[in-house]
């Protein structure tokens, strides 16, 4: 690129000057700017193949244009309907169902009086946060298994079913499984920002309620939640910024091409036609779609969390 | 005072709950390392729970001595060391850059990474410029693209921000620039964040599997994750195909327990290093939770 003609000789001299006086703190940051102008907005700028047919002799660039067509056909693919209703629905059941649970259990642990106990608790209940969802989906389908899976085994001798339960391959399984997992990976893990939360109420408040004759119960009822309700609620905000991420890595490892209809997401729709049917312009277009609806979704999300003074940034 | 029949049954059952709850965390673990000490014709029969009915170590026998799993391994460990070396480094002069207020540009520089982290260009224009940049099948893939994280990026800034001001001004009169004052001064004190950012990116190099099964396609090059995707991937396929009976000729031995063993190697690492730096990964991560 080339640089702007000089307009006033002597404020750009100044501007030079003060930039060469901290030539050495620019030198520690340009480098890490220039790195993300090619890792994260030269894809973004490559984003127009979503309004191209990318022809492999031309590259990006000078590849044909064809407007809206790749969005068109995504709107009318009789996929469109099922990706979204299967990203949204599991996203939005993870986001109803599951939002409480870690809350429920932060308010359990916090009344657990023993130091030690606690402290055993809640470092079994991180444990699965730091695995991959590899690893969760190995010991899984381990648990999940049909003819040697341990849950079919134990159901079959206390004699609740007579033959084992393809579990992984009934579509019906597979959200409950899905969120049935993501909250054994993540409750506890989860449950930390709450009880961080707790931990900064003052205590002077349980002594008075104590003093008025506050049971445990009516404490948490009446002095723990709502002392919480910001953190649970600017949380809940955040989350929904991402209702468009239903949990990329967890269904790529658990699904399998059986329950294909329930387990199509719009992550796994652009993987599938784009890297492995090579039609590059149209997934382009899908992930396209997801980025901009997601991009106004956090940005509308965070600009309401902020007003409680906690955005993500 | 004493505690009320109601209190005392309260805390009962909410530790019968934390107990279950612990019981089912834990469960899948020990029902899978059962199995994989197990032999494998005796698996096959089932009803392994809690213990192997007949122990056996073919199955870690038949991993160890698989040179794919053993290369997957390496590269696994050499993209966590070279990942954590490069991102802390990296994206800590980065940090420390941008913590200073008469950063010229600054609010221009915050805009660049608060965009990039809520952008997303997409997988395929990502695969494009991999492909471009000459990443694809390249080793250097699993490091290079986390070099410069914005989400620690904005973790050490605040950090940075919050050293006392003093500490640096006599370094600066010394005559020291920014830079070896970033490494005599800083760095030593700004351990509690530094380890914090280890535990992330750490944590993170171990389990990538996903940029390994997109962005390469070498086998030697694969990580004991991504193998273990493609193993998990294929028991998951309902018939046999060529590669899956290929691959079960190779391990010689039940495929549940071969699985099992595979899961216990890449699991049983990254549990060990939580439980003995418990302590630190809690007290650390706390930092990252409450902000994110």
């Amino acid at each position: 690129m080339q640089t702007e003609p000089v307009v006033h000789p002597r404020n750009n001299r100044k501007l030079w000057t003060r930039l060469l006086s901290q030539k050495e703190l620019q030198l520690m940051v340009l480098p890490g700017i220039v790195f993300l102008i090619i890792f994260k907005f030269v894809p973004i700028y490559g984003m127009q193949l979503a309004f191209k047919e990318l022809s492999v002799s031309k590259g990006i660039w000078q590849s044909p244009w064809v407007g809206f067509q790749h969005f068109i056909d995504f709107f009318e693919s009789p996929l469109f309907a099922n990706v979204m209703y299967n990203t949204i629905m599991i996203s939005f059941l993870k986001i109803v169902l599951l939002t409480p649970l870690p809350i429920i259990f932060a308010l359990l642990m916090n009344e657990i009086r023993s130091g030690r106990l606690k402290t055993v608790f809640q470092g079994i209940s991180y444990l699965p946060h730091f695995l991959s969802w590899v690893i969760v989906g190995g010991l899984i389908l381990t648990v999940l298994g049909k003819d040697d899976g341990t849950l079919n085994q134990i159901l079959m001798m206390m004699g609740f079913i007579q033959e084992p339960v393809f579990f992984m391959g009934t579509g019906e399984y597979f959200w409950p499984i899905l969120l049935i997992t993501e909250n054994w990976k993540e409750m506890g893990w989860g449950a930390i920002i709450y009880l961080a939360a707790i931990a900064g109420i003052d205590p002077e408040i349980y002594e008075a309620s104590k003093i008025d004759g506050a049971g445990r119960f009516k404490q948490i009822i009446h002095i723990t939640l709502p002392s919480i309700m910001t953190t649970i609620i600017i949380l809940l905000i955040l989350r929904v910024g991402y209702v468009l991420d239903a949990g990329f890595d967890q269904i790529l490892v658990l699904r399998n091409p059986i329950i294909q209809d329930v387990s199509n997401i719009i992550d796994i729709h652009v993987l599938e036609t784009g890297l492995q049917e090579g039609r590059y312009g149209y997934a382009t277009a899908i992930g396209m779609f997801k980025s901009v609806i997601g991009f106004a979704m956090v940005w509308g999300c965070n600009k309401i969390a902020r007003k409680f003074n906690m955005g993500i940034w | 005072m004493k505690r009320s029949f109601g209190e005392r049954s309260f805390d009962v059952v909410n530790i019968t709950i934390m107990v279950l709850l612990s019981i089912t965390t834990l469960y899948p673990f020990i029902n899978t390392f059962a199995i994989s000490f197990s032999d494998g014709l005796d698996a096959q029969r089932g009803g392994i729970f809690l213990w192997p009915r007949k122990f056996s170590l073919s199955s870690y026998e038949v991993v160890f001595s698989d040179p794919t799993i053993i290369q997957a391994y390496l590269i696994t460990l050499a993209r966590t060391s070279l990942g954590l070396i490069l991102t802390v480094f990296c994206t800590g002069i980065f940090a420390y850059g941008l913590s200073k207020k008469n950063l010229i540009g600054r609010n221009g520089y915050l805009l660049i990474c608060v965009f990039s982290m809520i952008f997303y260009g997409g997988l395929i224009p990502t695969y494009l410029l991999y492909k471009e940049l000459g990443l694809i099948s390249n080793f250097l893939v699993y490091v290079i693209p986390g070099m410069i994280n914005v989400w620690y990026m904005i973790l050490m800034k605040t950090f940075f921000e919050q050293l006392p001001k003093e500490l640096e001004e006599s370094a600066i009169i010394d005559g020291c620039g920014y830079f070896s004052t970033f490494y005599r001064i800083i760095m030593p004190v700004s351990m509690p964040i530094v380890a914090t950012i280890c535990i992330f990116v750490g944590v993170d190099q171990w389990n990538s599997w996903f940029d390994a099964y997109i962005f390469n396609n070498k086998q030697s090059l694969q990580p004991i994750q991504t193998y273990l995707f493609k193993i998990i991937a294929l028991s998951q396929t309902p018939e046999t195909n060529a590669v899956q009976s290929q691959l079960m000729n190779r391990l010689k031995v039940n495929h549940m327990t071969i699985k099992a063993a595979a899961v216990m190697i890449t699991a049983i690492p990254i549990s060990l290093i939580y439980l003995m730096f418990q302590k630190y990964f809690t007290k650390g991560l706390m930092v990252g939770a409450v902000k994110g």
